[in-house]
């Protein structure tokens, strides 16, 4: 799939400490995709029992950053869930009722010395389908006498709604 | 003869309930005559987007298949929801609704119901209130129910996403599909990301499933935050999302049976 084309401008994002609201680490975010999310291969991985593995996204397209909900713990904002919310300097999302806060910070705010990652740009997703897989799925409910019987029904069904 | 529409996706939260409500009101707005029945009985969705409320639907589909009442005295006419639109509704809506109470859903989980009975009501409904299209909002997933209303279908909307994680269910689904012999399959994207070329994406999702795609819908900011408060289509008529939802509400017209065409 084609990531969009124009350059991202750079995003950067703190992770607060729950207590005091304080940030405790920060990413540089350059697109054109970041995850968030316990997984190590997140882009911003956040090491929280309450986050799940891959919790949420940043993505950037046609001019914007959008933050998009991957979990069903949800991501809030404001104290309201949001499914995708556009990014705006100073928005504070949190991970689920019970996770962690972040914060997108304006760039000028942040302190030179803290540590930053950069992201490379993503291959390019395709579309898989493991059909040995599909095969055996399918075989074990097409085979099952259940399905057979289906079949016949909605085969008179059919015959019967047509003449 | 009216078209039996089944809309479907493999999970949940891909935008069936939405996309079923604002097809069918489309549909009725071109001068059909359409019900949707809310067969997702665990998790009912249709009802809010028309903003049906228990006074409004003293009874449901759950009555009906407890025997309890005829499947028409559960049927909501919503065509007033439509008439905000700024085109005159010139067919009918109705709805069917799911039971939103926590111990119906709950004997339905655990007595089960005859699905010979939830085809029999379809076919009761049609007749009785004379429909040109009747759509089936379904459960997620595989099962019993979900594979009658795929067999008694003229038209199956499968609806996914383009994540990793429906690929492989979507294809099962559609496997099992051709086998039922549904006559015709249409493939939907929902939920597109606006980094996604999604004229690439509708290339390559024909191509791995082999199946025609109806539509690719982008991820809708306004549509999040209607949330579930009422039927896009109505209330944002000019949009893009919209003018591609009718592309999609035309194609399925096309796949209805002439003889039901009365626009
Ligand atoms: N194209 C879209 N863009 C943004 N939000 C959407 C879109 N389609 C559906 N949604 C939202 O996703 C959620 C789930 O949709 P719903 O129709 O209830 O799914 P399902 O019936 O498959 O469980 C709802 O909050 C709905 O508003
Ligand atoms: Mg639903």
């Amino acid at each position: 799939m084609d990531l969009d084309p124009q350059p991202s401008p750079t995003l950067i994002v703190q992770l607060l400490d729950r207590a005091r609201g304080v940030p405790v680490q920060s990413w540089h975010v350059t697109g054109p995709v970041a995850r968030i999310g316990r997984a190590r291969e997140c882009e911003i991985p956040v090491a929280d029992p309450y986050v799940s593995r891959q919790h949420a996204e940043l993505r950037f397209g046609e001019g914007t950053w959008l933050l998009v909900c991957l979990s069903q713990r949800g991501v809030l904002v404001g104290g309201a869930p949001v499914m995708i919310a556009r990014v705006t300097e100073n928005l504070q999302f949190k991970l689920g009722q019970a996770g962690p806060e972040l914060r997108v910070v304006p760039a000028a705010e942040l302190p030179a010395d803290l540590p930053t990652m950069s992201l490379p740009s993503l291959p390019v997703q395709r579309i898989e389908i493991d059909e040995a897989l599909k095969t055996k799925e399918v075989a074990a409910i097409a085979e099952s006498d259940s399905f057979r019987a289906l079949l016949d029904k909605a085969r008179q069904l059919r015959k019967d709604r047509s003449d | 003869m009216a078209t039996i529409v089944s809309v479907h996706s493999f999970r949940g939260g891909t935008g069936k309930s939405n996309s079923t409500a604002n097809l069918a009101s489309l549909c009725a707005q071109q001068g059909y005559r359409v019900a949707i029945v809310d067969t997702d009985i665990q998790s009912p969705g249709v009802h809010v987007l028309f903003g049906i409320d228990e006074a409004q639907a003293p009874r449901c589909l759950n009555d009906f298949l407890w025997g309890t009442c005829r499947i028409d005295e559960a049927a909501v006419d919503v065509t007033p929801v439509l008439e905000g639109g700024v085109e005159p509704v010139a067919g009918r809506l109705f709805v069917v609704p799911s039971s939103i109470k926590s111990d119906e859903i709950g004997r339905v989980l655990r007595d089960g119901y005859d699905v010979g009975r939830l085809n029999d009501g379809f076919r009761a409904l049609i007749k009785s209130l004379a429909l040109d299209l009747l759509f089936i909002d379904t459960h997620p997933g595989v099962n019993e129910e979900t594979l009658l209303s795929l067999a008694i279908s003229d038209l199956l909307v499968l609806i996914m996403r383009p994540d990793a994680q429906d690929y492989q269910g979507t294809a099962v689904t559609l496997e099992l599909a051709r086998r039922l012999e549904v006559p015709e399959i249409l493939l939907t994207v929902n939920k597109v990301p606006p980094s996604l070329d999604a004229v690439k994406l509708r290339v390559d999702v024909a191509r791995t499933f082999g199946v025609e795609v109806a539509g690719v819908l982008p991820l809708n900011l306004e549509m999040v935050e209607v949330a579930s408060g009422g039927v896009f289509v109505t209330r944002y008529p000019e949009h893009p999302f919209t003018r591609e939802l009718r592309v999609i509400a035309g194609r399925i017209t096309v796949a209805a049976a002439p003889a039901a065409r009365r626009a």
